[in-house]
């Protein structure tokens, strides 16, 4: 609900939730303020739909270090195909100039992790990078530790405060690694995508999905938007058209003050702060969310008392008890 | 145990609906058909959350009732994706295959019957379902956790 279930490649007979980002963490390594945590999950409903990455898939992080939404850094996943139950994966970092382009992987990149074993099981398999800083990885199979009342929000914001995601798992992406492997500015700005084969080009990739604050996509976007938004990149996001003509800003302004009873200037003035959709992310910082976010962040209570202007404060859920004192932290899966 | 009930709710809420309502004699149509024989079959479908909130997911709802009988059966599910962008995912613990015991009306049909698996109601949802057909309107009313919603046939 963050992000879950929201690709535009779910739509299509081939639906794929393995390249499905349900949701996107980045918080300052607990105990340790020289250190960052980025996480990325994917495939809701683990194991339901798919038990495994999508090996000709890429998985990737994306950092803005200079304030522009264009990207800097990119931290990207590959993984081999699953054969006897094993898949292993690789870490790498790319600084990047200039706006990304569909189809093409930019950057020179260089190996942070090299070979390292996905988690299957309960227990979480944690990998060393390749240099001496320390990194590190894992990747697998975890409790899904997003929280909220979303059979509340389907019928029309009557929660109950039940927590459907109480008892699902995820399959997630979690790397630690020293501050200045995210560039000498401390404020930088993350989000996150997955990218595909073209189906016509297969050596040439194409973004599936694609998330920066959550659920931005799911509140704010209506119909065929949901999925013209997946695919813009964030610092065209403002200026980009929705499917009925408006640009992306006008409508997140028309939605504040339809949802809201915002002023025009207030609702203006909180859709750019809205958009582009990145995560933005002081590293020197403990906060959370908006400052990053973390797992036990009540992400959804902040965004339905912005969107509503306070009129609902919270769906009644908290925090779940599983996450995990250290790395990964994400918790171990429900069997 | 509860863990291998909710996988095997998962499935019946997913793409294995399709087979637990064949099972049930459903068959997955997708248009309101004329009365010739009696029998009435219908889908109807609606986005979740409703107007002015963006929808998240389609709320479901076909069947098959012979009108002369007043039995058949009724699905109601919620898939992910919007209105127009559909996919095959359920969502888990809203599959409901509904036992329809009573047809009445021309026009405007009124269908009332009970959820077959009762451990799947959430707190405060009855077993006992109404469905309206207004073919004049081409609007269903269905329940939806516990609350009326209108859907539009297909």
């Amino acid at each position: 609900m963050a992000d879950h279930l929201d690709a535009p490649g779910l739509a299509s007979p081939a639906m794929d939730t393995r390249v499905d980002i349900t949701d996107l963490y980045a918080f300052q390594k607990p105990g340790d303020p020289s250190r960052t945590i980025l996480i990325l999950n994917v495939n809701p409903l683990a194991p339901t739909h798919a038990d495994e990455f999508r090996s000709d898939a890429i998985y990737e992080t994306l950092v803005d270090t200079d304030g522009d939404a264009i990207p800097n850094i990119a931290f990207r996943y590959r993984f081999t195909p699953k054969r006897g139950g094993k898949q292993l994966a690789r870490v790498t970092r790319a600084e990047l100039n200039g706006q990304v382009e569909d189809g093409h992987i930019h950057g020179h990149e260089k190996p942070l992790v090299e070979a390292a074993p996905v988690s299957f099981g309960s227990n979480a398999i944690v990998s060393r990078g390749v240099g001496r800083n320390g990194v590190k990885f894992f990747a697998g199979f975890r409790s899904d530790p997003f929280f909220f009342d979303l059979l509340g929000f389907l019928n029309g914001l009557q929660f109950t405060g039940s927590d459907f995601f109480a008892d699902k798992n995820v399959f997630g992406i979690a790397l630690e690694l020293p501050n200045e492997l995210l560039g000498d500015n401390p404020n930088v700005g993350i989000w996150v995508r997955t990218l595909v084969p073209m189906t016509m080009q297969p050596s040439h990739v194409t973004q599936a999905d694609q998330m920066g604050r959550p659920a931005i996509n799911t509140v704010f976007n209506h119909g065929q938007d949901k999925n013209i938004f997946n695919v813009t990149q964030p610092a065209a996001q403002r200026s980009a058209a929705t499917a009925e003509g408006p640009t992306f800003l006008e409508e997140f302004t028309s939605e504040l003050e339809a949802l809201g009873g915002y002023s025009a200037g207030d609702a203006l003035g909180i859709a750019e702060i809205l958009l582009p959709d990145i995560l933005t992310f002081d590293y020197s910082s403990s906060a959370g969310f908006l400052n990053g976010r973390r797992l036990q962040d009540d992400v959804i209570d902040i965004e339905l008392s912005l969107v509503t202007n306070g009129k609902i404060t919270g769906d009644g859920v908290g925090p779940h008890t599983d996450y995990l004192s250290d790395f990964p932290y994400l918790g171990n899966p429900h069997v | 145990m509860e863990q291998m009930d909710r996988r095997s709710f998962v499935k019946l809420a997913g793409a294995g609906s399709a087979a637990a309502a064949a099972a049930a004699g459903v068959p997955l149509v997708r248009h309101f058909v004329d009365q010739d024989r009696g029998v009435l079959r219908f889908r109807a479908s609606g986005g979740l959350p409703t107007s002015p909130l963006p929808s998240y997911a389609t709320h479901v709802v076909e069947g098959t009732v012979d009108l002369k009988t007043q039995s058949g059966t009724v699905t109601s599910r919620v898939l992910a994706g919007h209105p127009g962008a559909t996919t095959g995912i359920g969502l888990p613990g809203l599959s409901r295959i509904i036992r329809i015991t009573e047809a009445k009306g021309t026009g405007t049909i009124r269908l009332r019957g009970e959820i077959e698996d009762r451990s799947q109601l959430r707190r405060g949802e009855s077993p006992h379902v109404e469905i309206v057909l207004d073919r004049s309107r081409g609007v269903v009313q269905a329940p939806f956790l516990g609350r009326q919603v209108d859907l539009s046939l297909a």
